[in-house]
C-alpha cells in the first residue's frame, strides 16, 4: 500500500497547475494537492497544514527567481522542495539545488511517472538529510559540551575540527584556525614541536599522553593525542587537552598536608619514645655519676695516672648526655604559654646579654637597628627570649671571628593586629638550598658532631608558631644567613 | 647529729648499692635497700627509718602507690620521702594535676642550669606527701643537698 503524499503546489499558472494535479492523481491513488498561486498564500498554508513535499514555480506574482526559494525556506526547513522551472533558466534551478532544493523539473518536459519519481526521491532524500543533520547536530552538541579542549587534525597537523572549549581558550574564531597547523596555532612555530605527543602519535600511530605547563598562564594540561586510522592509514589525530591545574594544586596541597601529618606523627612518636627512653637512660646515667663519686672518694688523695682527670671527663660526658635528653624533652613537651605584654626590644636585649660572653670570645659585633618606637607584643617572655637567644647563638656559631650580626626591627602601623618583623642577619657560612629546607626539622644540624642537638631551630619554629607568628629564612652559602621572625603586635 | 636510718627503694640494684655507699660516706647513716615496693614497705615497717628514698617508676608497685601506702601507715606517715626520678616521668606522671608544678618548674628553668634536688613548695608537698624531688641522674652533691633540705627545719611539713 502506497503512503499518502500531500503536495503543496505553488504555481500561478492555472493550466500548468491542473496538469500537475492530474499527473499526480494518475500515478498515486492517495495523492492530494493543495494549490496556491503566490508566496503569501503559501506561507499561510504552510502555517496551517502539513505537507510531504513542495512543488515550487520560481516565477510568481509576488516573487521571482532566487527570492522565491528564499521566501519558502524561511518558513520551512523540513519539507523537500522540487523546483518547477522553464526551459531557459535551467542553470538557475541547478543553483537552487545547491541552496537546499531537492530537485527540479523543467516545465513541459516531464510526464507523470518522472514527476512521481522526482517527488518520491525528494522526500526520501530529505528524510535522510534530516537524519544526517540531527545526528551531526547531536555529535556537535556533545563535542561542544565537553569541557576538555579538543581539536581534530589531519595527517599534516592541520586543524580540521574543534570544540567550543578549544576555540574559547584560543580566543580565536574557528574560521581563523581551520586549516592552520596545530603547531602554528598553539606554539607559534612553523615546525612541529618534537616533544609534542601529536608528533609521536603521527610517528607510531598510537596514543600518547603528556603533561604540559602553560608558562604564560600557569595552567597545567594533560594532553592526549589519539590516532584516527582509516584502512590502516594514519589520517590524523584527536588532540585532547584537559586542564588539571586545580587537580594538581589539590594534589600538592594533599602532599603538603601529608608531610605535615607525617611530621606530627613523628613528633607524637618522639614524645612517647622520649618519655620511655629518658627513664631508661637516666637510670644508667645515675649509676655512672654515682660510681664516679664513689671512685673519687675511694681514691682519696692518691691519683697515680691522672685518673681524676679521666673521671672528670666521664662526668662531663654523662652530664652532656643528660643535657641532650633534657633538650629533647623540652622539645616534645608542648610548653604552656603564659602570655603577657612584652617589650620586644628589651626581650632581644636580654637574649643578647645572655650571649655576651660567647660573642666577645669570638669577637662578634652586634649592630642594632631598632625602630624608634617601642614595640609591645603579647608573648611568653621566657620563651620569646629563648627564640632570640637560639637564633643569635646560631648566628655566632656560624661566623668566623670578626663577624657581624645585624638586628633590625620594623615597626608596623599603630593600629594593632599587625605583625612586627625582626630580622637577624649574620655574615656567617650560610646554607645551601638543601640545608634550608631541613633546618627546622628536629635533629637536623649543620654543626660539628657534639656541638648541636639539632633541636634549637625546631624549638624556635614551634614557639613562634605558638605565638601565631611565622619565621622565614634567606641564606646564601658562603655569604650569610638572615632570619625574619614575624610576631603579632599587641593591640592598643 | 643523731644516728639515722635510711631506706632506699629502687628496682635498679646498682643504684641501691651506690646509694648505700655514698650515703654512708655523707653521714653516720644506717642504710637499708629494697628492690621493689613491697620489700621496701616491709623494710620500713621493721626498721622505722628517718628518711625514705623512693624511685618513682618501678615495674611492680608504682611510686604513687607507695606514697599512699606510706601515708596510710601509722609507722611511716610522718617519715620524709625523697622521690627519685628521671625527668621523663614528668610528662607521664599519672597524677597530671598534682605534678604539673614540676613541668612548670622545669619550663622556667634556665636551659643551662643543672637540675639538683628540688625542694617542693610546702602546699604542694602537703598534697603530694613528699618533701624533696631528686631528679635522675644525680650525684653525691645532689644527694647531700636533698638530705640537707630534709634536715633543716624549714623543710618540715
Amino acid at each position: 500500500m502506497l503512503k499518502p503524499i500531500k503536495t503543496l503546489l505553488i504555481e500561478d499558472d492555472q493550466s500548468s497547475a491542473d496538469l500537475i494535479s492530474e499527473f499526480l492523481r494518475q500515478n498515486h491513488c492517495r495523492a492530494s494537492v493543495c494549490h496556491v498561486g503566490s508566496i503569501k498564500e503559501s506561507v499561510d498554508c504552510l502555517k496551517n497544514e502539513t505537507f510531504d513535499v513542495i512543488l515550487l514555480d520560481l516565477t510568481l506574482p509576488d516573487s521571482e527567481g532566487m527570492n522565491t526559494l528564499d521566501s519558502i525556506t524561511r518558513v520551512n526547513t523540513v519539507l523537500p522542495i522540487v523546483i518547477l522551472t522553464g526551459l531557459n533558466d535551467e542553470s538557475l534551478a541547478v543553483e537552487m539545488i545547491k541552496k537546499g532544493a531537492q530537485d527540479y523539473l523543467v516545465k513541459g518536459q516531464f510526464n507523470s511517472s518522472l514527476l512521481m519519481r522526482v517527488i518520491q526521491y525528494a522526500i526520501e532524500r530529505k528524510i535522510i538529510e534530516q537524519a544526517l543533520r540531527i545526528s551531526e547536530q547531536e555529535w556537535r552538541k556533545t563535542f561542544n559540551a565537553i569541557s576538555d579542549r579538543i581539536f581534530i587534525q589531519d595527517e599534516d597537523f592541520r586543524i580540521v575540527k574543534m570544540n567550543k572549549a578549544f576555540a574559547q581558550t584560543m580566543k580565536l574564531n574557528p574560521e581563523d584556525i581551520f586549516g592552520k597547523k596545530c603547531h602554528e596555532v598553539l606554539h607559534g612555530s612553523d615546525q612541529p614541536i618534537p616533544q609534542c605527543p601529536c608528533v609521536k602519535t603521527r610517528c607510531d600511530g598510537i596514543s600518547h599522553c603528556e603533561e604540559i605547563l602553560d608558562t604564560e598562564t600557569g595552567q597545567s594540561f594533560q594532553v592526549t593525542t589519539s590516532p584516527i586510522i582509516e584502512n590502516s592509514l594514519y589520517k590524523g589525530a584527536v588532540h585532547i587537552a584537559r586542564d588539571i591545574t586545580s587537580q594538581k594544586k589539590t594534589d600538592e596541597e594533599l602532599k603538603d598536608i601529608q608531610a605535615q601529618l607525617l611530621q606530627l606523627e613523628k613528633m607524637a612518636v618522639l614524645g612517647q619514645m622520649s618519655a620511655g627512653i629518658t627513664h631508661e637512660i637516666k637510670n644508667p646515667l645515675s649509676t655512672i655519676l654515682l660510681s664516679i663519686d664513689c671512685i673519687k672518694t675511694k681514691m682519696g688523695g692518691k691519683d697515680p695516672i691522672q685518673i681524676k682527670e679521666l673521671l672528670n671527663l666521664l662526668e662531663e660526658s654523662a652530664q652532656r648526655i643528660n643535657k641532650v635528653i633534657n633538650e629533647l624533652l623540652s622539645f616534645v613537651r608542648t610548653p604552656n604559654i603564659k602570655v603577657q605584654r612584652v617589650n620586644l626590644h628589651r626581650a632581644i636585649d636580654t637574649a643578647i646579654s645572655l650571649l655576651d660572653n660567647k660573642a666577645r670570645h669570638k669577637n662578634v659585633i652586634c649592630e642594632k637597628y631598632y625602630s624608634k618606637e617601642d614595640i609591645e607584643i603579647n608573648a611568653d617572655k621566657l620563651l620569646i627570649e629563648q627564640v632570640f637567644y637560639n637564633l643569635l647563638s646560631n648566628a655566632v656559631d656560624a661566623m668566623e671571628p670578626g663577624g657581624r650580626i645585624k638586628l633590625r626591627t620594623e615597626c608596623p602601623g599603630m593600629s594593632g593586629g599587625e605583625m612586627v618583623d625582626v630580622e637577624i642577619s649574620d655574615t656567617g657560612c650560610g646554607m645551601t638550598d638543601e640545608e634550608i629546607v631541613k633546618i627546622f626539622e628536629p635533629f637536623f644540624t649543620t654543626k660539628d658532631y657534639g656541638k648541636g642537638t639539632g633541636l634549637g631551630l625546631s624549638i624556635v619554629k614551634m614557639v613562634v608558631e605558638k605565638h601565631k607568628g611565622s619565621i622565614n629564612v634567606v641564606s646564601q652559602k658562603g655569604s650569610g644567613t638572615s632570619f625574619t621572625v614575624s610576631l603579632p603586635v599587641s593591640a592598643g | 647529729m643523731p644516728f639515722r636510718k635510711i631506706v632506699v627503694i629502687d628496682d635498679e640494684k646498682d643504684i641501691c648499692r651506690l646509694m648505700r655507699s655514698i650515703l654512708t660516706e655523707l653521714g653516720d647513716y644506717e642504710v637499708f635497700v629494697a628492690y621493689n615496693g613491697s620489700m621496701g614497705m616491709a623494710r620500713c615497717l621493721t626498721e622505722k627509718p628517718d628518711i625514705i628514698f623512693l624511685d618513682y617508676v618501678m615495674p611492680q608497685e608504682k611510686g604513687s602507690t607507695m606514697i599512699k601506702l606510706f601515708k596510710r601507715n601509722r609507722i611511716t606517715q610522718n617519715t620524709p620521702i625523697i622521690v627519685m626520678s628521671g625527668l621523663g616521668e614528668a610528662i607521664t606522671f599519672e597524677e597530671k594535676e598534682s605534678w604539673s608544678w614540676l613541668t612548670d618548674y622545669l619550663d622556667n628553668l634556665d636551659p643551662d642550669q643543672e637540675l639538683d634536688a628540688v625542694k617542693i613548695p610546702e602546699e604542694i608537698a602537703r598534697s603530694l606527701g613528699i618533701r624533696v624531688y631528686l631528679p635522675k641522674p644525680f650525684n653525691k652533691e645532689a644527694i647531700a643537698l636533698a638530705l640537707s633540705y630534709i634536715l633543716t627545719k624549714d623543710a618540715s611539713v
